[in-house]
């Protein structure tokens, strides 16, 4: 996917642990953990707005788009 | 360092497990007594098909078919009281008119031995495909893909049952199964896709 999920440098530059931001987000880390790694699909805006709270960042400081990188097949965004 | 210990099943969890657990047995069973049955019947049919005969009209049935040819008016009168007895007796003669056929005409065996081993394989890869749900609700593995993929086959085993059979019910019965298991399917498939959703 051509949107990349900076989480991580977001996470190194406030040295908080994955496991921190689980428990201030209210989110599982097996969730994060899928998000970090680039595996999810989709995030919410809800997601989006607890993590940016959590970070104190604004959403394009996580998200990143990498134009080299080439587009999804068309079936596998339909839900 | 202790596994935490894992959580108690509910009761509905434990209800499938044992419900998956009867019927995985009542399965093994009829799977058994099936290949068995299936395995004497091709031999008779192939080897002495006579005895088949005499196994539908025993000398009872016989003498009721003889008293029958006599006395019409009698069973017209029975069938009203008990049907189930005179539809037994019309079913037994019928079939001892086929089994006879083979007696007469030993060339026609094969061919009623092959259509018979073809169905036999279909119902008893039907119950090995139900066996095998039930082992899955056993195991406590309810909405799984292999549950919907077997859940597809038993449908499609049913509508080919169904069409040699040419009974319109089991073809519709297996095209509903077909349709649930392809439902099934899809519905995994958008957990799937859900789940990557955060």
């Amino acid at each position: 996917m051509a949107i990349v999920i900076r989480l991580d440098v977001a996470l190194a530059r406030r040295k908080m642990s994955l496991t921190e931001l689980s428990e201030t987000v209210g989110i599982t880390l097996a969730n994060l953990s899928v998000l970090k790694t680039g595996k999810a699909k989709a995030i919410r805006f809800s997601t989006l707005e607890a993590i940016c709270r959590a970070l104190d960042c604004q959403p394009g400081e996580l998200l990143e788009f990498d134009a080299a990188t080439p587009p999804l097949p068309a079936d596998s965004t339909e839900a | 360092m202790s596994n935490p210990p894992s959580p108690a099943p509910s009761d509905l969890e434990r209800s499938i497990r044992r419900t998956g657990k009867v019927g995985r047995f009542l399965c093994t069973t009829l799977l058994v007594l099936g290949v068995l049955f299936s395995g004497w019947l091709l031999l008779t049919v192939a080897t002495n098909p006579a005895a088949l005969v005499k196994i539908n009209l025993d000398e009872k049935r016989t003498a009721q078919i003889a008293e029958f040819k006599q006395a019409p008016a009698k069973f017209i009168a029975l069938f009203e009281t008990k049907p189930t007895e005179v539809l037994a007796l019309a079913n037994a003669q019928k079939e001892a008119n086929q089994y006879q056929d083979l007696v007469d005409h030993p060339e026609k065996r094969g061919g009623t031995v092959a259509v018979i081993a073809l169905l036999a394989v279909l119902i008893l890869g039907f119950i090995w495909l139900v066996r095998q749900l039930f082992a899955a609700f056993a195991e406590g593995q309810v909405i799984t893909a292999d549950n919907a993929r077997t859940l597809k086959r038993v449908g499609l085993i049913t509508v080919v049952c169904g069409v040699l059979g040419l009974n319109l019910g089991i073809v519709i019965a297996g095209l509903l199964n077909l349709v649930l298991g392809w439902s099934l399917q899809q519905a995994l498939a958008l957990k799937a896709e859900q789940d990557l959703v955060i």
